[in-house]
């Protein structure tokens, strides 16, 4: 079955990246479509279809794909719809698409290829950390199997044509998804995301918008496609990411330096509610796990991992939470539920130094 | 998209109108639509009734993707384009989107090796026919096996190295 462990979890977020703690993962996206085909939007019903029974049987055998699964959009429940999309293995907007949408996925979860997404084909390859020089090594190799058998949509001067013009070129979109508590806490968070969009880089908060993200992680990705070939536009990217992350680590470091009290806080607060609240909201436990991520990078925290926060912050989400008790369930038995399963995980958890109680 | 002709309304027709001594087609705003079809004839009788004070546009735009049907108006409102050929279809829209969107204005970066192949060989015929004509003919020998060649190593197996890097 589809997603069924939580192993996979632990595998893909698991934070073995030099930055791990603030660059959590990075992700390379190629926009791909058939030639002489209407794109998705714009096609009907019966058209995806076609498309779809061209690409899918041949994505799951010859693709290379290890241990391939196939999601087809239409014939899912809500809730697995639900999971793959916190898994951010489809769109928002393709789990609300019916028949002829789906995704072919890897054993690993590190690479997929969307069907019938914006454009015909998202070829997606996620790594830890900063790689992405691998997640285009994966991407591309997936592109390269494709182009042998699938003619793709190619113009001259304007190189991959995709549904959007803002895709046109490259056809590619790379990102690093980035952890910026500390700078939201020293208050410098705004500033250095106005600052990237200047660099004609797109931000958005992973979940929900604007500086005051749920969980405050925030997707940087190159905003534009044409007139830059793929290895500038990552090492453009990287370079600026590299100095988000170096202000995010010096944000973390002041603070623990002139104000440990508000880092201590933040940790301590979020900490005791969790290990007591009997309600809890999506958006109030990541950002009390955004606070335990912290702690856990600066050494506040005992009995706790990286690996494990990201996790929870993917399984106190409504999809994987409802999987996980196997029943749909209304929001406020889900704000049950969730208070119920972070203080179940979360236990243990300690504050270094302080007098373990269990 | 702004009025080609006052610059400051919204354009919402497309008219054509001889510019230079060659006939162009102009996006234009209702009101400068009006004035270029000329002095509206309007009958007394319209006038009376206050007709002529609410003029309907005669639909001018009918341009429609040849190769998926999306008409233009369609475009415009999605902002994405239906299939590849829309591209050249909605040239004359695409063209400003994408100074927009992008600082540079032709790709640079990965070619799928089957263009890449067409590009390749595109250029030895070119070179071919030049050296038929200029009487070259050991030139075009040459030039013909390296086609044959080409046409060859495609049909056994596809080039591996293919990201191009301008
Ligand atoms: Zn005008
Ligand atoms: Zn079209």
């Amino acid at each position: 079955m589809l997603l069924r462990s939580a192993a996979n979890t632990r595998r893909r977020t698991a934070s073995d990246g030099g930055a791990a703690d603030i660059a959590v993962s990075c992700r390379v996206r190629l926009a791909r479509n058939l030639r002489c085909v209407r794109f998705p939007d714009w096609a009907d019903e019966k058209e995806r279809c076609r498309v779809f029974d061209l690409l899918s049987p041949w994505l799951m055998k010859e693709a290379g794909l290890f241990h391939a699964t196939i999601a087809a959009v239409g014939s899912l429940d809500e809730i697995t719809r639900a999971m793959l999309c916190e898994r951010h293995l489809i769109s928002r907007e393709m789990a609300e698409r019916g028949p002829g949408a789906g995704v072919v996925v890897g054993a690993d979860e590190r690479l997929a290829v969307m069907i019938n997404e914006e454009d015909h084909l998202r070829i997606q390859a996620i790594m830890p950390g900063m790689e992405l020089a691998r997640a285009w090594a994966s991407a591309n190799a997936m592109d390269l199997r494709l182009e042998e058998q699938f003619e793709f949509a190619f113009h001259n001067r304007l190189g991959y044509l995709t549904a959007c013009p803002s895709n046109v070129g490259t056809g590619m979109r790379a990102s690093v998804m980035v952890h910026l508590l500390g700078l939201r806490l020293s208050n410098d968070l705004d500033a250095v995301l106005r600052a990237l969009e200047r660099l004609r880089l797109t931000v958005r908060g992973v979940n929900g918008e604007g500086s005051e993200a749920a969980g405050h992680m925030f997707q940087i990705s190159n905003q534009e496609t044409l007139g830059s070939d793929e290895t500038a536009l990552m090492d453009n990217l990287l370079d600026v990411v590299g100095d988000v992350v170096h202000q995010e680590r010096n944000a973390r470091l002041r603070l623990q330096r002139d104000s440990p009290a508000v880092l201590l806080d933040c940790v301590a607060r979020a900490l005791a509610i969790i290990q007591s609240a009997r309600i809890m909201e999506t958006e109030e436990a990541l950002d009390y796990l955004s606070a335990l991520r912290l702690g856990v990078s600066m050494g506040l925290v005992r009995r706790l991992t990286i690996a494990h926060v990201d996790a929870l912050a993917l399984h106190v989400q409504p999809g994987h939470l409802q999987r996980r008790m196997g029943v749909a369930l209304e929001p406020a038995r889900r704000d049950v539920m969730r208070a119920n399963l972070m203080r179940e995980m979360l236990r243990p958890v300690v504050l270094r130094g302080m007098k373990e109680t269990i | 998209m702004k009025c080609e002709l006052c610059k400051q309304k919204e354009a919402a027709a497309a008219i054509k109108q001889v510019v230079d001594g060659e006939e162009r087609e102009l996006f234009v705003c209702p009101t400068c639509a009006q004035r270029a079809a000329g002095p509206m004839v309007t009958s007394l009788v319209e006038m009376l009734l206050g007709a002529a004070m609410d003029v309907q546009l005669p639909e001018f735009d009918t341009v429609v993707c040849p190769g998926c049907g999306l008409p233009r108006a369609e475009f415009r409102k999605r902002g994405r384009v239906g299939c590849a050929t829309c591209y050249e279809t909605f040239a004359r829209e695409i063209t400003p989107m994408l100074r927009d969107m992008h600082s540079g204005d032709h790709h640079v970066g990965k070619v799928p090796a089957r263009e890449q192949l067409n590009r390749t060989r595109a250029e030895l015929e070119a070179a071919l026919k030049k050296s038929i004509r200029s009487q070259r003919y050991e030139d075009a020998a040459v030039l013909r096996d390296r086609i044959r060649q080409l046409e060859a190593g495609a049909a056994k197996a596809p080039p591996g190295e293919k990201h191009a890097a301008s």
